[in-house]
């Protein structure tokens, strides 16, 4: 009796210990990475060789333009690299440039998705540093097969920085949403012009993430015109691009067309999530260099969603922009 | 020491405690099994993929097949199930019929896994393997009528009759199943641009099209039987397997309609004023108006038993009516 009473009172203890441990445990849901995203932004900035101040495809000027990102052709002659890599890194640290302001100040709440995210760029950015003083010493030193090898290597880091900076400004869109509660109000007679503001270029960073998903994923980062996934991909970054310009702006809206538009935007991420278990199950790329990758049984399923989303002539994406172009944006 | 009560057996109330025990925790895992641990609808993917690929008449041997039965009947005493449009008819059905298949097998594999997939993939399942069954009776006797020397009319007629029946069968199936595939669109696709008014009213619709169809197959075996004449026959099905087809053809093989909806307001306003039917004139109403799709002039002969002032009507029968 005496023994059994020890025995609960030590699993107690030890139960109790454990949970004390975690509770302990490093935990960086309270700090506000305010600090660290202007600190890494700035030096960022600061980073002549990555990166410079340029305008991108579709007019839109960053600072955040990539740098040094030219392959050579057989001759020797740089040739700048994709544009759409360009465009995509300087969009996305533009947004997160523009909307981790209003983490100024705030306390108490849960920062945690913030703060891993933040880790993955910081934690990368010395990957594609290296990758791009590689290039620039190889353009004074290498033959050209050398310096394309090294060009390779850019570009492969250049697609996983661009998946990066597209977490952490889709974590810091979360957290202003959900967290912040930025968006309470909107529809109503409540809602503030910045609101709408922050709201519908949500749905454009959605939307050109829906792009990056094919051309940095499904697509690996590859050139793949002929497909008409990857073309409509390209078309509708064309498109979404010109919204993102310094030339276009956001109209003041009634409260009932922006809860219409709510409406819609809401029926648009359900079809993503229906397109992005498409996207999990199929890879355009792996389709155009794997003959043995035919468009049956359920692929030819995640290939017709991708047509309807990205592609087809009345594509939902098409669809949204003619919307946000005719209703939201002048 | 203390003699033991006769009447006390130790361990007695603990013996029933652990069988009690026993029996809640066999019932708790069952309850668990029924309830929680979804069944296979990997399955019903297969199923309609594979029928998508293989409904009667999808390949070559069976068209062929299916050709060679129609030239002994027109080359027979019996050709007036040719002339009378049924013989097409089950060429027309069978089409559209592959073409919902097709359209639904380009959502099922992305259906959310939820209650209405897990309530109706075992309908979806079972109604197209009971369809392949009455397939292949269907190939049987067009095997047998085949081998038919020239002047067995009288046999050729009874398995015509035989046909069609084994038809009759195959098309119920295929409803049935269509019917459960309809239930999963509308209920795994939820808050999509895919799943709207448009989409709701049009498959439903084929659904009522191919209610009144079967229906009217069902009739047809019960009336025409293998020792009437045709002074007896009377087909009268072929108006609406016209506009079925048509209306196949227009709203699911072009699905302009399902993917435009929530961004054109006129779409809206036609989706609108088609629903509106079902207030104005009722449910059962809508399956009548299909019902009244004439064979001799291909004309829609319902008529409401009030005035049709907002013009409810001739929007449902522009929205049926798309050859």
């Amino acid at each position: 009796m005496k023994k059994r009473f020890i025995t609960i009172c030590l699993t107690f203890v030890m139960a109790l210990s454990g949970l004390a441990l975690v509770a302990c445990g490093d935990d960086s849901s309270d700090v506000n990475p305010y600090e660290s995203y202007q600190t890494t932004l700035a030096s960022m900035r600061e980073n002549k060789t990555l990166f410079k101040n340029g305008t991108t495809d579709y007019g839109m000027e960053s600072d955040f333009y990539l740098n040094n990102f030219y392959d050579k052709n057989a001759e020797g002659i740089k040739v700048e690299g994709n544009q759409n890599y360009i465009f995509l890194t300087a969009y996305g640290l533009n947004y997160i440039n523009k909307y981790y302001t209003y983490l100024s100040d705030l306390s108490g709440y849960d920062f945690s998705g913030l703060n891993s995210a933040l880790e993955s760029l910081t934690s990368y950015l010395p990957v594609i540093d290296l990758a791009s003083e590689n290039i620039v010493s190889a353009d004074q030193i290498a033959n050209i097969s050398v310096y394309r090898s090294y060009f390779v290597e850019y570009e492969a880091n250049a697609k996983e920085l661009i998946n990066i900076v597209f977490d952490n400004a889709l974590a810091l869109s979360d957290f202003l949403i959900n967290e912040r509660g930025l968006t309470a109000g909107l529809g109503t007679e409540t809602q503030t012009q910045e609101q709408i503001t922050f709201y519908i270029e949500n749905e454009v960073l959605y939307a050109i993430n829906d792009v990056r998903v094919i051309l940095m994923e499904s697509a690996k980062g590859k050139v793949l015109t002929g497909n008409d996934i990857y073309d409509g991909a390209v078309k509708l970054l064309s498109y979404y691009g010109g919204l993102v310009t310094n030339n276009s702006y956001i109209t003041s809206i009634t409260a009932e067309t922006m809860a219409d538009s709510i409406n819609l935007s809401n029926l648009l991420a359900g079809e993503r999530t229906t397109t992005r278990k498409a996207n999990s199950s199929f890879s355009i790329y792996d389709y155009e260099n794997d003959k043995n990758i035919l468009l049956d049984g359920d692929n030819r399923a995640y290939y017709a969603q991708l047509q309807k989303y990205y592609s087809m002539d009345n594509n939902f994406l098409q669809q949204y922009y003619n919307y946000l172009a005719t209703n939201i944006y002048e | 020491m203390a003699k033991a009560s006769k009447d006390y057996k130790a361990g007695g109330a603990k013996k029933w405690l652990i069988i009690i025990g026993i029996l809640v925790l066999i019932a708790i895992i069952v309850t668990v099994i029924v309830l929680v641990i979804p069944g296979n609808t990997a399955d019903a993917v297969d199923r309609l993929r594979q029928s998508s690929q293989t409904s009667f008449l999808e390949n070559r041997s069976e068209e062929e097949k299916y050709d060679t039965f129609g030239q002994k009947l027109t080359n027979s005493s019996i050709s007036y199930f040719v002339t009378g449009n049924e013989y097409a008819s089950v060429e027309i059905v069978s089409g559209s019929i592959n073409l919902i298949l097709d359209f639904y097998n380009e959502y099922l594999p992305l259906a959310k896994d939820n209650k209405t997939l897990s309530k109706n993939y075992k309908k979806i399942k079972n109604n197209l393997e009971d369809a392949v069954d009455h397939q292949k009776e269907m190939n049987e006797i067009m095997d047998e009528a085949n081998a038919l020397k020239a002047g067995s009319d009288t046999h050729l007629k009874n398995l015509w009759v035989d046909f069609r029946i084994s038809f009759t069968d195959y098309i119920t199936s295929m409803a049935k199943a269509i019917d459960a595939l309809n239930n999963c669109y509308q209920g795994c696709f939820p808050s999509t641009l895919s799943n709207n008014l448009a989409s709701s009213t049009i498959l439903n619709t084929i659904d009522d099209f191919l209610s009144v169809i079967t229906s009217e197959f069902k009739a047809l075996t019960k009336s025409n039987l293998k020792e009437h004449t045709q002074a007896d026959y009377n087909y009268t099905t072929y108006g609406k397997v016209v506009y079925f087809s048509a209306f196949v053809e227009n709203y699911l093989y072009d699905e302009n309609d399902i993917y435009s909806y929530n961004f054109d307001a006129s779409l809206q306003e036609k989706y609108k004023k088609v629903n509106d039917f079902y207030a104005t004139y009722s449910q059962s109403n809508f399956t009548n108006v299909i019902s009244s799709i004439s064979s001799s002039n291909l004309e829609i002969e319902f008529t409401p038993g009030q005035v049709d002032s907002d013009g409810i009507l001739d929007a449902v029968k522009a929205f049926l009516n798309v050859r």
